[in-house]
């Protein structure tokens, strides 16, 4: 089949009434989701996880995609009119669309970032497109040792590139591969650190983990910050359209920004957060006045949130392909995949093409929604921000608790999310990132087969892992990229802060 | 002398946890090179663990730390009762108790509150709930319950 037959089948899967249906309600939820404060696209998709497993497992996806990007919207939302971002991605959005919201163009910077997004979206997902079938051919060549060193390689990058302090985030990613093996252990059915409890037997719950981690923690985090205001008065259409000026000034940073999106979000560890980063410094680096940045600077906005959702769209190109999740989001999208039955890996672009191309398909009319759904409804978005948080946060964690306890109809799950709601806190308190702990534990176990095999392969020889070409590379990368890490050179690294004055 | 007080306190933390899961996972059997038993990895893992906190409290102890945001006990406490009086209702009174209760604890954790808006809110849930999960979804939680 040509790239063409694909794309029929893809559109013939995703164009379905009823599909379209769900990824409306996914996007139009994730939205909704995604501007209450303090709610991320994690806690967003793992919290509707649970009311799509009624449905097939396309439309299931479809519309846990669509509450995704949905979510990372949405966040930009409350990023620009509050300063509360819900997702570190949309930290960056904080730095100059606040001020822009401060200056009274709160719906310039609105209009930007749907238009950004979905330039950003449409780039990634002909990236998608392109690369995705190419990629899933050449992993089919992948041995255990090739795919021990990729995931090694995943998890040094969402460690070291992506946090604020590197040794902090491998720590926990390494703490992620320990809570990973608890369980009987797959080969000899050992039980490990389960302390005699029937209810570990099968290992922690990825859900439950993850509530708590971004849920309970994230809301434990966010009541005493206090009362927030919208700014007044209402965003009227005619106040969202940039002038020719801003237009012009914002053309070039949505190209950048979704061109530096795709390869960052398609490389393995580092997702949407990185991407953003890095445009908005790009973008501050190549300005003619870099002094503007933080003040309101239109590319500030639109280069940034092109990058987010161009990640957004390849992070799944290391997920749908190689079954590595790029980032925690897509940790709990290949959980929920699993969940329905369909191992992301090689095998999916041939054995399920209906999955995998209307899937991609699907993207684009998520997209498109996002597009038509959100410039008539931001007058809407703009009014959940002034909800108060009482009736919020007691919502959601009701929310949590069912959404957990629904899944295996198990109270055991909903004491783990209480667990890790509070440790997801004592990690805040520290400044400990958790999105490296989901990591490592969804590809911990994973992680632990292809050492295993690859060594049985070996018969027992370590230097096995790294004698073919293709992981002796992934080696050598992960060792530069430690050293680049770890190792000063005389500079030091400073990512761009997303602390602006409240 | 300056320190950075919440990196040697996570580095403590979680050296108690690298060395308590090394001890463990040699007990589970290490296996041989070619089938590696199924304390190996954690036994890896376990070390990799201890080392990186050490080198954290090591560094932590000659750095200066910056401040942090006050501990949010109230809300920590209130979210967490919450939380484990869904487990408790659910168990034992049902759906629609439990989710009242749940409500209930949760808005204990700002100092000040309106009852009537906490107990409507907890009615809208309620509804919410049963509409979307039971009726919906059609999941088989009892939404009332004799306690004994």
């Amino acid at each position: 089949m040509n790239i063409l037959d694909n794309l029929i089948l893809g559109v013939q899967t995703a164009a379905d009434p009823i599909k379209i249906g769900y990824c409306f309600l996914g996007v139009f939820l994730g939205t909704f989701i995604g501007v209450l404060p303090g709610i991320g696209s994690l806690a967003a998709v793992s919290m509707l996880l649970p009311v799509t497993y009624y449905l097939d497992p396309t439309a299931a996806l479809i519309m846990l995609a669509g509450v995704y990007y949905g979510a990372e919207y949405g966040g930009s939302t409350a990023s620009i009119l509050l300063n509360l971002p819900g997702t570190p991605s949309s930290a960056v959005t904080c730095l100059d669309g606040y001020p822009m919201a401060k200056q009274g163009r709160a719906g310039v910077a609105l209009f930007t970032t749907t238009i950004a997004s979905f330039c950003g979206g449409s780039v990634g997902i002909l990236l998608l497109i392109a690369v995705a079938p190419l990629l899933g051919d050449l992993a089919l060549a992948f041995g255990p040792a090739e795919y021990f060193a990729l995931m090694v390689f995943g998890l040094v990058m969402a460690s070291g590139v992506a946090q604020k302090s590197a040794l902090k985030g491998v720590t926990m990613v390494v703490v992620g591969l320990v809570l990973g093996t608890v369980g009987a252990d797959v080969n000899s059915g050992v039980p490990r650190f389960t302390f005699g409890s029937l209810n570990l037997y099968e290992g922690l719950s990825l859900v439950a983990l993850a509530m708590g981690l971004f849920g309970v923690s994230e809301i434990i985090g966010s009541i005493i910050g206090g009362a927030h205001k919208a700014p007044e008065g209402r965003i009227t259409f005619r106040s969202m359209l940039p002038s020719r000026d801003d237009a012009r000034r914002a053309v070039m940073p949505i190209l950048r920004g979704s061109g530096i999106g795709s390869f960052f979000g398609a490389l393995p560890g580092t997702g949407p957060a990185v991407a953003s980063f890095v445009s908005y410094a790009v973008e501050k680096g190549i300005a003619q006045e870099p002094a503007r940045f933080g003040h309101g600077a239109i590319e500030g906005v639109a280069a940034p949130e092109a990058a987010n959702n161009a990640a957004v769209q390849t992070s799944f190109i290391p997920t749908l392909t190689l079954g590595i999740p790029g980032s925690a989001s897509m940790a709990i999208m290949l959980g929920a995949m699993l969940l329905h039955g369909i191992q992301p890996g090689p095998a999916l672009v041939s054995q399920h093409p209906e999955v995998f191309w209307g899937l991609v398909m699907s993207f684009w009319i998520g997209n498109l929604i996002l597009l038509v759904l959100n410039i008539p409804l931001l007058g809407i978005w703009v009014r959940i921000l002034n909800i108060p948080y009482a009736y919020i946060y007691p919502s959601i964690v009701t929310l949590i608790c069912i959404g957990v306890y629904a899944i295996n109809y198990s109270l055991f799950e909903v004491a783990t999310t209480l667990v890790f709601g509070i440790l997801g806190y004592v990690m805040r308190r520290l400044a400990f990132e958790p999105a490296p702990l989901l990591l490592g534990f969804v590809l911990g176990p994973i992680l632990e087969e292809n050492l295993s095999r690859a060594l049985l392969l070996s018969r027992g020889n370590p230097l096995g892992l790294v004698s073919s070409p293709i992981s002796a590379l992934f080696f050598l990368l992960i060792a530069g990229i430690l050293v680049w890490t770890f190792v000063p050179f005389g500079r030091r690294r400073q990512p761009p802060q997303a602390v602006v004055d409240p | 002398m300056q320190r950075n007080v919440p990196d040697v306190v996570g580095g403590v933390l979680l050296l108690a946890l690298g060395v308590g899961v090394s001890i463990a996972a040699t007990s589970y059997g290490l296996g041989t090179g070619a089938q590696i038993g199924p304390g190996l990895f954690p036994l890896l893992l376990g070390l990799v663990l201890s080392g990186l906190a050490l080198v954290m409290i090591v560094a932590g102890m000659r750095t200066a730390g910056n401040h942090t945001e006050p501990f949010a006990w109230r809300p920590l406490v209130a979210i967490s009762a919450s939380i484990a009086t869904f487990v408790g209702g659910l168990s034992t009174l049902g759906l629609l108790p439990a989710i009242l209760l749940t409500t209930v604890m949760a808005s204990l954790a700002e100092k000040r509150r309106s009852w009537t808006a906490v107990l409507l809110l907890a009615l809208v849930l309620c509804v919410g709930a049963w509409l979307i999960f039971i009726r919906g979804l059609g999941l088989l939680i009892p939404t009332f319950r004799m306690p004994f």
